[in-house]
């Protein structure tokens, strides 16, 4: 193998190798970062938002000074909500059914601190939270409460979390939550009727959600609450829950909502800043893409000038009594090797400078965790792999045609 | 093993295509056989397709018409298509071919080696020893490209030494060599004739190999 390397070595361009390998470099080194961030993005997506899933958004009519000097609220029609029902990328639509009577949180943190704030409570039909709703609650507590219960699981809008960890635990120095721990700060619940009798009731947050702005209980606890503590008169909704067959809301959805004067809530810009953010990733991942298959095209030319210079060494070398196989191996290993080498250290490079991004993306996002850099290495390894691969089979199809 | 290599008829192509339809000769359009442990000499003017026949019988060419076969020692046979030559030229048949084929960047004893790993059949020791032999000490570690056609000659031949086989074919061996290293080879190609019983194919233009041949054939 030394000799026939020392033979089949000569006329290697050094030039053209470390061109492949610095275009090889950049390339490798931004599709690695990108899957990583990609990776890293669409974790981040998934835990913010289990409860209701990306298939789902919450939508409300805006409010204009005519409905602010009128005093009415503006509501949904059964017409709008038909209408809503018929479009053909809508799987179904929910009503929003909020408590009609006084309901007061007391928030403790300690025996010496805590606040406490009146609210209303929000809460749609189960089967928009419960799928979800029972694959990430660790407690085992059901989304089920009655009026008479003690206890009543909670879905909290993720900003009141952010509120809390930013403002008051930040400004009067407690310490600040993580959503996982969440669930050990049970919130007092007191609800009352226009009479004065009232019940306590012990919430315990199960969720976060970005969609609602509203603290959202289980439907059957709002409908039986309103008989007891107010006149159980039914109002006309004034948020709608709507979910997509699709996996997520494609821009049709978001436009046509637009187009009716709808607002959707919470984040209103959250779909299409995460389809900007995932098309974004897309396009960093195509272009290093681009530039490692230009990198691979430029070594695969440059393996085949090599091989059509040293034809005549080849031709004699299968005339000795050399087999295409065992010729074509010494490429193959120089192949083998730049390839390793080259995602080697992209991977190297990629593992080195993401952690500055992961440090941002932190900064920014409370719940980001840093995840395993394995991704960098697995992508690494399946793409040295295939390309080594791939050049070994461009080496073996050029020797073979001169060794006829 | 192969025992016999057999020529039935066979052609250039080029021949046939001439008018009437190409020469016969001893060899070509005749029915030729070649024995293991044999010793054979082709003889023939210029062009008359020496070192075609020798490139048809190595599996380097296969624009002939007729058929060549191989027996084997079991005494099977089979014909040249069908034949794994890459096993052949490892095992069975070794070649000096006219124009060397060496590689010039490499040593004289680097370009036999490269052979001889191939099957590991002689050590490099044995290798620096015949080409001692031949007048090759001051050479050994010379790069081809560097050295005489003659001593290229000389390299050529122990590298057609180097391998197991059953038929050396020698091409032109002596076409630039004086008589003492001409009868050296042919000493140590008698020498390996008698210790493996291989079959010894050479060709010449005129000015021969000294070799007791057995058949002498006219191209």
């Amino acid at each position: 193998m030394r000799l026939l390397f020392k033979l089949l070595k000569q006329n290697v361009s050094i030039t053209q190798i470390l061109g492949f390998v610095i275009v090889n470099l950049i390339g490798g080194v931004i599709v690695l970062f990108g899957v990583q961030a990609f990776k890293d993005f669409n974790t981040l997506e998934q835990s913010e938002e289990q409860l209701l899933s990306k298939s789902s958004i919450v939508i409300t009519k805006s409010v204009s000074a005519l409905n602010t000097a009128s005093g009415v609220a503006r509501t949904f029609s059964d017409s709008e909500i038909e209408e809503l029902k018929e479009f053909a990328s809508v799987a179904s639509v929910g009503e929003f059914r909020t408590s009609n009577f006084k309901v007061k949180a007391i928030f403790q943190f300690d025996e010496k601190s805590g606040f406490n704030t009146d609210l209303f409570l929000d809460a749609v039909p189960d089967e928009f939270v419960k799928n979800s709703y029972d694959a990430i609650n660790d407690e085992n507590i059901e989304w089920q409460a009655g009026v008479d219960s003690d206890t009543v699981p909670l879905i909290l809008p993720r900003n009141y979390l952010n509120l809390y960890n930013f403002g008051y635990a930040a400004s009067s120095g407690r310490p600040v939550v993580s959503e996982k721990i969440l669930g050990k700060f049970p919130i007092k619940l007191v609800a009352k009727d226009s009479k004065g009798n009232q019940k306590e009731y012990t919430g315990i947050v199960c969720g976060l959600t970005n969609k609602i702005n509203t603290i959202l209980v289980p439907w059957n606890f709002v409908t039986e609450a309103n008989e007891k503590y107010s006149n159980g008169e039914k109002k006309r909704p004034t948020r709608l829950i709507i979910t997509t067959d699709a996996k997520e809301f494609d821009d049709s959805v978001v436009d046509f909502i637009d187009e009716k004067g709808y607002i959707i809530e919470g984040d209103s810009s959250h779909v299409r800043l995460q389809n900007f953010i995932y098309a974004l990733l897309f396009v960093v991942i195509g272009i290093g893409f681009i530039f490692s298959l230009l990198a691979f095209f430029m070594l695969v030319i440059s393996i085949m000038l090599l091989i059509e210079k040293n034809k005549e060494k080849i031709s004699n070398l299968y005339s000795m009594g050399y087999s295409v196989g065992r010729i074509a191996k010494t490429y193959q290993y120089m192949a083998y090797g730049i390839d390793a080498a080259v995602w080697f250290v992209a991977a190297i490079i990629a593992t080195c400078i993401y952690p500055m991004f992961s440090e941002l993306m932190a900064s920014a996002s409370p719940d980001f965790v840093a995840a395993s850099l394995f991704i960098i290495w697995a992508v690494a390894v399946i793409l040295a792999v295939l390309f080594a691969s791939m050049h070994g089979l461009v080496v073996y199809r050029q020797v073979k045609k001169i060794c006829k | 093993m192969i025992q016999t290599i057999k020529l039935s008829k066979v052609n250039l192509k080029v021949f046939v295509d001439m008018p009437p339809s190409g020469p016969v000769s001893e060899v070509w359009n005749s029915d030729v056989a070649f024995n293991r442990g044999g010793s054979y000499l082709i003889e023939a003017s210029s062009g008359r397709g020496k070192s075609s026949l020798c490139s048809f019988l190595y599996g380097l060419r296969n624009d002939y018409v007729g058929e060549i076969s191989f027996v084997g020692d079991d005494g099977r046979e089979f014909t040249g298509d069908k034949c794994d030559y890459v096993k052949i030229r490892q095992q069975s048949m070794s070649m000096m071919f006219q124009e060397h084929r060496l590689f010039p960047e490499l040593s004289s004893v680097d370009n036999v080696m490269l052979k001889s790993q191939l099957t590991g059949f002689t050590k490099e020791t044995e290798v620096r020893e015949m080409l001692t032999r031949l007048g090759l000490k001051d050479r050994l570690d010379t790069l081809c490209g560097k050295m005489s056609y003659g001593q290229q000659q000389r390299v050529a031949f122990v590298r057609a030494l180097c391998q197991p086989c059953d038929f050396i074919f020698l091409d032109e061996p002596i076409s630039h060599l004086d008589e003492g290293n001409a009868r050296i080879m042919s000493e140590m190609l008698r020498e390996r004739q008698q210790k493996d019983g291989v079959g010894v194919i050479v060709t010449s233009i005129g000015y021969r190999l000294p070799y007791d041949y057995d058949t002498v054939l006219k191209l």
